[in-house]
Parts: C-alpha cells; structure tokens; sequence
C-alpha cells in the first residue's frame, strides 16, 4: 500500500514537472523580439494614457531584477499589483554582478525576457551600459505621475550616468561614515576620519570588502577621492590592519558582540534592521565628521533593458514607480529619503537625510564609478591579500 | 555469450536487425557528454576571455596568470587541501565505523540512530554554523560560558574561529553522509564472511579491519572522493569561521573574484579547473585500485544478512553512538529551532528576546505556497528522474560490455569538476545559448536539468559502488530460467539496488530543496523555491525568518524521508 502511494506520489511530481503549465508562460514576443510598443516613441504617434495602460494590460506581465530581501519586493509589487491587478509583477531579487551576468547573457543571446533592473551604479555605468544592454527611460516617462520632473530634486530627474538616459536614481541618502558598538565606541571620540587611525582602533575595525560593490567599495570612493585623506590616509587605515569581509550580517554581528566595534561600509538595510532590534549597534553622524561625508543612491537606479518585452506595461510600472505612491512604499520598506519632494520623510531616519552646511560627495555619479578602477588597483598595493 | 554482456545482447533475440541496446547506451553517453560537457567547456573557455563582461572577447593567459601568479590564491588552495584532508580523514573512520554498527550489528534502536544521522544532511549549513557560533564562540559561547563557571576553569575552552572550528563544523555533517552513504553498501555484505572470519578466531574489530572495509573498498572510495572533492568546494563556513582569522580557502577565492565589480571571470574559471584536475587525479587513482579485483558480495551461493552480536558491549556502544548522534544533529537542530523564536538570533539580553513574528511572518508570505509548491516539483522531479538516469549510467558502467563505458565513467564525476559557485553560470550560459534549451529558461523544467547534471556524480557513483557488489551469476539465472533483460533487471537487479536508489533519490531531493547556487540564475520569480525564498529573508536583514524557512525545507525533506525509507527497506535484501 505505501509502495503504491509513494510511486503514485513519485509520478504525480514527474508530470507536474513535465507538464507545459507548470512553466511560466515566456514573455510574449521571446522569439520574434519585443511586441510593439503603444506609448514609446518610435510607436503610433502619441497615444493617449488610456490606450497604454489597455495596451499593459493585454501584455499581461512585467518582468523586474532588483534588490533582495522581502520587504523590498513587497514595495516593489504589492501596490502596483492592487493598482494594475491585470498586470502581473515577475520580480526577481537578486543584485551586483548576478544580476548583471543574468542580464548579459540574456541580452546577448536575443533573449529579451526582463523588462526592468533595479539595482546599484556601478553595474549599471561599468557593465551593462558599455555592453549595450539598456535602453533610454526618458521615452517611457509619458505617464501622468511621471511625465513632470518638477516635483523631483533640482525640479529634474537625476541620473547615475552622465549622458541622463539608462540609470534614474530616484532614492538618495547620506552613508553614515561607520557603524559602531556604543558600549566600546563613544561618538564624542570622532570628528574626523583620521580619529579611525589612533592606535586603540588597531585590528578593530572590519571593513565591506572594497573591491565589491558595494558600500565597501562606496566607502573606499569616498575617502580615496576626497582631497584631504586620499591614498595617504588609505595607506594608514590598512595599517590599522582591518579585517575585510563580505558577509553584512557577521559585520554587523561582531559589532554587536564587541569583536570589531567599528565597521565601514556597512549594508544599511541590515544595520537599520539590527538597530530596530535592539542590538547594541548604532550610526555615527556624518555632521560630526569635518571631511563631510558623501551621498549614495544604494540600489535606487532603476533600467529598462534593451528591447525589453513588455513596452507599455514598463510605461506603467515607472508611472507607478515615480509616483507619490510608489515612492513612499520604496521609501518605507528601505527607510531612506525619496527625490521626489512631495514624499514625506517622517518615517527616515534624519541621519541619512542631507543637510545644509555639510558637503557631500555625490558617491554615485558616473565619475567616481569610473574612478574604481585606479582605486582598485590602488588597493592591490596596501589590501592584505 | 558471457554474463557481463547480458544488457546488450538480450534484445538483440527479437530485434536482430537493430541493435537497441547499442543505440541507446550511444544515445545515453551522448546525452550525458552534453550535458556535462556544455557547460564545463563554456566555464574552459571562459578561463581564456578576458574583456570585460559585455564586451567584445579578448582572449589571452591572464586569467591564468592571475590565479596562479597570487600567492595568496596558492595559500587558499593549500589551507583547503589541509583542511579537506583533517576533516575526511576524520569522517570516514567514524563514518566507516557508524554505518557498519548500524547496518551489521544488533545496536539498540539503530533505525532510529540511523535517521538522526540522515538529519544532519537535512540542516542548513550556514545557519547550523551560526548555531556553533553561539555556543563555541571564545567571547560570548553559551558552552564556554557554562564551562568557566566550573571551579578550574578560567577563560574559554574553545574557540569556533580558525581552522579545528572549521573542521567541527563541517563533521556534524560530514559524518552523518558518510553514514547515509555507506550503511546501504553494508548491508550488501554477505554475513558468511564475517562468521568465516570469526569461525578464524578473529574478533569482531579484527573482522571490520581485516574483512569488512577490504570488501567495502569500492563504497568507501567513493564516499571518501566524493566526499573529498565537495570539500574542496566548500566556502560558506570557511568564510563565517576563517575570515576573522585570515584563513581563506580556494572557493573563497573564487567566490571574491566572482563577486568583485566587475567581475574576474577569467581569473574565476582558472582557478576553477582546480577542480577538474583533483577529479581527473581522483577517478584515475579510483580505477587503478579497482582494477582487476571482484567485490561481489552478493551472488548466487545464498545470502546472510545475520546481525553481529555486540555481547556486553552493546550498550556502551549504543550509548557512545547516541552521544555522537545528539551532538551532531539534536544540538544544532535545537540551537535553530530557538533561534527562529528570537528577535534577534543569540541575542538573550536585548528587550523582549522571544517572538512568534518570524513564524507568522513567513507563514503569512503569499509567495510561500508557490516557493512550496517548486520545491516539491523541482526537489521530487529531480529525485524521480535523477534516480532513473544515475541508475541507468551506473548499469551501463558496470554490467555492460560498452566500449565507452569508461568515459562515461568519467563524465559521470565531470559536473564536480565545476565550483559551485561556478555552476550556476556555467549552466546559465548553456541554458541561453542552445537553441533547444532556450525555451525552458526560467521554468521548474531547466531547474530540475540543472541539478540532475549537478547531483550525477553522487547519485551514478554511489550506485555503481552497490552495483559492483552483485554477483553477475544472479542476472545469470534469471537468463537460464528464461528472464530477458528486463525483468532480470526489474526482478533481479532493482529490488538488490532499491535501499540504493531510495538513498539517491532522497539526496537528489534533499539537495534539490536547498540548493541556491545552481539555480540562482536560471530561476524567474515564478519558480522560485524556498531555499531561494529563504535568501530573499537573509538579503532583507531577516536571518531568523530565512531560518524558518530552512525549517520548513527540513521538516518537507523529513516527511519525505519518512515515506520513502521504508519502502527501500521492503524492497530490499531481507533476511527472510
């Protein structure tokens, strides 16, 4: 009898792994490359909203890499799902070079199955911009919530590369300059990135690996391109013999116990997380620091991708996505400031807002994306291997 | 006409014209080529490229030269050859020692023992390491606190960090594989043999040194390569418990050049055929010790499956047994299940430490009920037919005449000649890149192709070993009274190999269900599993609810364990 009921069992999971409804059905136009746009340019001339959105709806689907974790993806989807519930989200969290090395190979082999990336900068500018594998968003903010770039920053979209076209950041914040135990550390102890050098902190601070993407990497930017640290200052800071990892939650787990009371480059997210917590761990504020401190967008940087499959139900989904509503949902769930000033900001944390006074290096921009390399290979002379 | 030659001629007596058998072990070699071979040319070639991703290819020695001119790298290889060494040296004893208790002696509640050892293999790694940490950690461990109240005792006893702690932790669950590994090939023994031995006087540690492990040669050399080369992969610990004590490994490694922005592909690949050279060494020294030496235990002259009696010992034994089994499994399944109910996970003195939320939390996921549905769909799909074709190969290898069955053998280890952390891209490539793959991307079907190709070596390997015990005089009276080749191998062959295949398929799932790594990449948001759900929690900050997650996993993989381990036993060698 249990021979029969697992061998039934055994067959029943072959078919359903067999059968064809068990895939998800491919984006239409797979093969044939992307179904024509209605909203576009280069579509029928200038279709109105409505026939946009019906046109989204017959496509049925939108197909988004971005961040993981599942509040993220529940910012991302939930409120477009109830507002488009035609419209089905196929959000996959992944992020850094997977989710470049996904996009390339399928843009490569002419098989346009994502729609949309939401990720980091340096991907973006460094990777899949040189290979061709974005297309201009400017032709798809045609919607009624993002067709007016007034109620944004500067009263303009802002863009990771310098050509304004392939990465709009829609989310910035300050990077606190580092993460720290308050049983161990005492802010008033800081008011300089040099303080990171007394002898005390030898072998007690962990570092984001820099050679990353990253805040690791954001991090190194930041002190090797500001004028008064430079190599110098990175030259000392390695002497202080950090320990480099890539493992955000042991970072932030051996803060907490004390093992290394000071950690640089940090993720946010997981630090924010800890401290809601309650475990002893905590944000030093930039305004303490007289070098300033510098701005990232973290993985605020939203794509399309070239011939991406589904045209119209991408204008609707960066409608969504800019607007009020869609801003303050991303800006809930990552706890960090929208550009787009009509979205409150009571719920952020005002360490990550700017403020006036303090200059900070816009870490994010094309120019320091570029900067990587040399900073890269500069690590190579003073990062234990 | 020879025994060995029965697969292949049998069919030839209703189908002169056609030689089926020939046809299709050529069909079977040519699909196992390609599905090995795909992905670790692409990962070859790639070792060669050196333009950045997306760019027009350069190809060149560099990567090369940057995985073998860095001393650093060639100090990863070594720590990782030490400490794969320590740690199997010390698995296989043991491993040899609790799979032979528990399948050759009357042990007390040794089914029982049997299947907490099966549980270690279950656990979640990463979490299970973090559990070790909580209470091994020279700082703050709960054990070295507990242990310094003790009078005599001042400082910590033990430190997680470095490389004893790597090798702890990894032989909670080394040990119990090599139990899930070997206990079917011992059951496989003739008792004779060892009452022959006993009959000699020898005692009963002198008949597992001098008999047992001898016969059981070709499974232990197995377990131990396979073994062996997945510890040459193994990063995640290494990088939890080396990293604060710069002890780095080979994967590492790897897994920093793949990550670094942009990624070192070349460099990566490089040093990835690291691997494929141990397995190439491995597999020759595998044959040369096989060759020319019979190991059939079970043949045609009657089979004893009679227990060997412990006598006094049988209680100290089942003791120490037990202790083993408690510490490698009930303890880091303990630590786990109350972390799930911690705010934050080790973490006592904070404000209000306990909470359900995790639990509810996840339960209340809405993309829960489909992460559980995949995982059933990819973990059973790859168990079924996985255990099907391993089957297959294992039986061409072994009991046919097939001119290549030596290379595909070979094949057969091929897909561990590729990092883990590799694999994923290398099949990524494959996937898009092949016309007749292209419309499976994204679908449970290419998830359930890539770990097939991914579980092959273990799953032909550990049936080949089984395969190599049977006596071919069995198939032969089958023939004699008239049996063609199928129901020689349904009546004869599958019911001695089926505790095997039971074995297989449940790895086949087990490793299906929590696999991250290979699937990462081909995977869409519709066939996301639970392992991929649990990394989701764990990106978010949210390692207590990724924990709940693997909970899950674990309790799914138990209930299929308890449904499916009976039925190898039933099918089994009996001691009727």
């Amino acid at each position: 009898m249990r021979a029969r009921l697992v061998i039934g069992l055994a067959l029943a999971v072959v078919w359903a792994a067999c059968r064809p409804g068990a895939a998800p059905s491919p984006a239409p136009g797979n093969a044939a490359g992307p179904a024509a746009p209605v909203g576009v340019a280069g579509g029928q001339g200038a279709p109105t909203w409505d026939a946009i959105v019906a046109a989204a709806k017959r496509e049925g689907r939108i197909s988004i890499m971005g961040p993981q974790g599942n509040e993220t993806r529940d910012a991302l989807t939930l409120g477009f799902q109830q507002q488009y519930p035609d419209i089905q989200v196929d959000y996959q969290g992944l992020a850094g070079s997977p989710l470049t090395a996904k996009v390339l190979a399928e843009v490569n082999a002419g098989q346009y199955l994502t729609d949309l990336t939401i990720a980091g900068t340096a991907g973006v500018v460094d990777t899949l911009i040189p290979a061709n594998a974005l297309a201009p968003v400017p032709p798809y903010l045609v919607g009624p919530n993002d067709s007016d770039p007034s109620v944004w920053r500067g009263g303009k979209y802002d863009y990771a590369d310098s050509s304004g076209q392939y990465g709009l950041i829609f989310s910035v914040y300050v990077k606190p300059p580092f993460l720290y135990n308050p049983n161990q550390v005492s802010p008033d102890d800081f008011t300089s990135y040099r303080d990171l050098l007394a002898p005390r902190w030898k072998g007690k601070i962990v570092l984001r690996d820099p050679r990353i993407a990253g805040g690791g990497q954001a991090a190194i930017t930041f002190l090797y391109a500001t004028d008064s640290l430079g190599r110098d200052y990175l030259r000392q800071l390695f002497a202080q013999d950090p320990v480099i990892s890539n493992d955000d939650r042991q970072i932030i787990d051996w803060v907490a116990r004390g093992q290394y009371p000071i950690a640089l480059g940090v993720s946010d997210t997981l630090a924010n997380e800890a401290i809601e917590r309650g475990l002893p761990v905590r944000n030093m504020d930039t305004a303490r620091m007289r070098e300033g401190g510098y701005v990232t967008s973290g993985n605020a940087v939203v794509s399309v991708v070239r011939n991406a499959p589904h045209q119209n139900a991408v204008t609707v989904y960066l409608d969504y996505l800019l607007s009020r509503d869609g801003q303050l949902a991303w800006s809930k769930a990552a706890g960090y400031a929208s550009q787009r000033r009509d979205v409150p900001t009571d719920h952020v944390n005002p360490l990550f807002i700017p403020k006036d006074g303090i200059t900070y290096q816009q870490n994010y921009s094309e120019q320091f994306v570029r900067m990587r390399d040399e900073i890269l290979d500069f690590l190579k002379t003073v990062m234990p291997s | 006409m020879t025994l060995r030659s029965v697969a292949l001629d049998a069919p030839r007596d209703r189908l002169p014209a056609i030689p089926w058998a020939a046809l299709l072990t050529c069909a079977l070699l040519a699909l196992v080529a390609f599905m090995v071979l795909a992905p670790l040319t692409l990962m070859v070639t790639s070792s060669f490229q050196l333009a950045r991703p997306g760019q027009p290819a350069v190809y060149g020695l560099d990567g090369w030269r940057q995985a073998f001119g860095d001393p650093a790298n060639l100090a990863a290889l070594w720590n990782t050859v030490t400490l794969s060494v320590a740690r199997q040296s010390i698995a296989v004893v043991l491993g040899v020692l609790l799979a032979w208790l528990i399948a050759r002696t009357d042990l007390p509640f040794k089914g029982t023992l049997e299947f907490v050892f099966w549980l270690t293999f279950f656990l979640p790694p990463l979490p299970v390491a973090v559990g070790w940490i909580l209470l091994l950690d020279g700082r703050f461990g709960l054990v070295n606190q507990w242990l310094q109240a003790l009078p005599g005792v001042s400082g910590p006893l033990f430190d997680i960090y470095g490389f004893w702690g790597i090798v702890w932790v990894h032989l909670t669950t080394t040990i119990g594989v090599k139990v899930l590994l070997l206990a079917p090939a011992f059951r496989n023994l003739d008792a004779a043999l060892e009452e022959a031995a006993r009959t000699c006087g020898v005692g009963t540690l002198g008949t597992l040194r001098r008999i047992v492990i001898p016969i059981m040669a070709p499974a232990i050399l197995v377990a131990t390569i396979l073994g062996l080369i997945r510890s040459l992969d193994a990063f995640e610990i290494e990088l939890l418990l080396g990293t604060p004590v710069r002890l780095f490994v080979y994967s590492t490694k790897i897994r920093e050049l793949v990550t670094f922005e942009p990624p070192n592909y070349a460099a990566a690949t490089a040093l990835g055929t690291v691997l494929l050279v141990v397995i190439l060494l491995l597999v020759a020294l595998q044959r040369w010790y096989l060759a020319g030496r019979l190991y059939h235990t079970v043949t045609g002259r009657g089979f004893s499956t009679r227990e060997m009696a412990l006598g006094r010992w049988r209680w100290p034994t089942f003791g120490l047994v037990a202790l083993v089994a408690l510490t490698v499994s009930v303890v880091p399944l303990a630590v786990l299940l109350l972390g799930t109910f911690m705010r934050a996970f080790g973490y006592f003195d904070i404000p209000n430490p306990w909470t359900l939320d995790h639990w509810h939390r996840v339960l209340t996921d809405a993309t829960l009920v489909r992460a559980f549905q995949n995982t059933l769909i990819v973990g059973g799909g790859t168990a079924v037919v996985g255990t099907l074709l391993y089957a297959l190969i294992a039986y061409v290898i072994v009991k046919t005449r097939f001119a290549a069955r030596g290379l595909l053998d070979l094949l057969s280890w091929l897909p561990w000649a590729i990092s883990g952390i590799l694999m994923g891209l290398a099949l990524l490539w494959t996937v898009v890149q092949v016309p007749f793959l292209r419309p499976l991307y994204g679908t449970v079907q290419v998830l359930v192709l890539a770990l097939i190709v991914k579980s092959m070596p273990l799953g032909v390997q550990l049936t080949r070993s089984v395969l190599l015990q049977l006596g071919d005089e069995l198939e032969e009276a089958s023939r004699m009274a008239g049996g063609s080749w199928w129901p020689t191998y349904r009546r004869v062959v599958l019911p001695l190999l089926a505790p095997t295949l039971i074995t297989v398929g449940l790895i086949g799932f087990m490793s299906a269900a929590r696999d991250v790594s290979t699937i990462v990449l081909l995977g869409s948001a519709q066939s996301r599993t639970l392992a991929l759900l649990a990394l989701d929690y764990a990106y978010g900050g949210q390692f207590e609810r990724a924990t709940v997650v693997s909970m899950l996993t674990v309790a799914l993989v138990v209930v299929a364990a308890l449904l499916v381990r009976p039925l190898g036993g039933r099918l089994g060698i009996s001691a009727r």
